[in-house]
């Protein structure tokens, strides 16, 4: 299935994970920037980026990606909503590269809360 | 060389590169015949810069050498500029002190060159590493400039976003565990440092010719575009910035109508919003110049090989072209 063929549901929902992945990459940068030129945070932050940037690809130009600013100031935890929207999508069918944007999203997870991001 | 001069062989040069690049961006009918007349005293010291320094390769050159053609084009200018076109007048000052910096190289060199050798000491060590993390602070204040005013609806450029995640796990596969950083012993194992070193040299060294590119297409690209909210607000502040600096050209200016922030409309960088990004991005340029300078012992691609006399590989000659042509790559713009 192409991602032209997604449905009004799945567009809304991967815009709010692109918003989601956003914000918490701003949060990110912004612990990183505190905590000094040489914080391994930044490497979290630019992971984050990278699949807020995934995150938006996926969705078709036409498709608006502007909407509310998620609500939140921790980014593990606005990385593990997005990867629980993200579960809901990734259903027998959809796009390869929504199940792979939810692999990524589910390693940021994982290291926001046990590694380096933490 | 002046006795206050404290600059390195490395920082003279940076400072050149940085002078050259300020002068190509104010080229003009009006600077040209000033540029003229300075011309041939440039090339004739960096002549004598380049015959002091021994050749990156002891193998026979596969090429005639640039400089004695541009040595031969610099004496037909300054003929030319002697008895016709543009005549006399004053010389442009900038190109002025570059050929004072070359030949205040050209004498370090000939004093000290053939008494360095090649290592890289801790001090160095340091020094390189306060460079980087200023350098880091800086790209960091602009990359953050830049996100603000990119529009929420844009997309990334694919290439620029697959390249980012290469380079992410290229540092976490090197240096990274899944506590932090990794320690030095570990980083070391995993790859070969002499590899490493000329890539962290070439990078520091590419840092400054992106540097300038980006100032470019903040300076002089006019079809940038952000949301009207953010430029209100980033006007204002630059405005206020200026402002506090003299400059009161922006005094009293309403930067984005009412009905343009209403609907968060894109509309076109204001003056103030391009002086904030070249002033943020003429940090970068400083920063990453004197990161170069600090880090030209690293250049030598041989730099692991045994000791031997002669000037450090840094002030050996390099028939590489690394000119940048900033009208080709600022014409590449942003794509977010």
């Amino acid at each position: 299935v192409g991602m032209e063929q997604m449905d009004t549901e799945v567009v809304e929902t991967v815009a709010g994970v692109a918003r989601l992945l956003r914000h918490a990459a701003e949060l990110a940068w912004t612990q990183a920037d505190v905590a000094g030129p040489r914080s391994s945070r930044q490497l979290l932050a630019l992971g984050i980026d990278s699949a807020a940037d995934e995150a938006s690809n996926l969705l078709p130009r036409r498709d608006r990606l502007d909407g509310p600013t998620p609500v939140g100031d921790n980014p593990a935890e606005l990385l593990a909503s997005a990867e629980q929207l993200l579960r809901r999508i990734c259903v027998v069918g959809a796009p390869s590269r929504l199940f792979g944007l939810r692999v990524l999203v589910a390693e940021l997870v994982w290291e926001a809360n046990t590694g380096a991001g933490k | 060389v002046p006795a206050s001069d404290t600059r390195t062989v490395g920082e003279l040069l940076a400072d050149c590169d940085a002078l050259a690049r300020d002068t190509l961006l104010d080229v003009g009918p009006n600077t040209g015949p000033a540029m003229a007349r300075a011309w041939g005293e440039v090339v004739q010291s960096a002549a004598q810069l380049w015959a002091v320094l021994p050749p990156a390769s002891l193998a026979p050159a596969s090429g005639p050498d640039p400089m004695v053609r541009l040595r031969v084009l610099g004496e037909g200018l300054g003929r030319s500029t002697a008895g016709r076109w543009p005549g006399p007048g004053p010389q442009d000052q900038r190109l002025l002190e570059i050929a004072r910096n070359l030949s205040d190289t050209r004498e370090l060199v000939e004093r000290y060159g053939r008494d360095v050798q090649p290592t890289i000491d801790p001090e160095m060590t340091d020094r390189l590493t306060a460079r980087l993390d200023a350098s880091q602070v800086a790209w960091s204040r602009l990359a953050k400039r830049w996100g603000e005013l990119t529009s929420p609806d844009s997309r990334p450029d694919p290439a620029l976003a697959r390249a980012a995640g290469e380079v992410r796990a290229a540092i976490a596969a090197t240096a990274s565990t899944p506590t932090g950083w990794a320690t030095s012993d570990q980083i070391a194992s995993r790859g070969d440092l002499n590899r490493t070193l000329r890539s962290l040299h070439l990078s520091i060294v590419g840092a400054v010719d992106i540097a300038h590119v980006a100032r470019e297409v903040a300076a002089t690209q006019p079809t940038l575009t952000a949301p009207a909210r953010v430029i209100a607000m980033r006007a204002q502040g630059e405005a206020e910035i200026a402002r506090e600096q003299g400059v009161n050209a922006y005094d009293g200016i309403t930067w984005a109508t009412s009905p343009q922030i209403a609907t968060n409309q894109l509309i076109p960088l204001p003056g103030p919003v391009h002086r904030g990004l070249v002033n943020l991005t003429s940090d970068v340029i400083a920063t990453c110049n004197q990161a170069v300078a600090t880090a030209a012992p690293l250049d030598p691609s041989e730099s692991a090989q045994p000791k031997k006399s002669g000037p450090p590989p840094a002030l050996r000659r390099s028939g590489q072209d690394r000119t940048m042509r900033p009208q080709e790559r600022a014409s590449e713009g942003f794509r977010r």
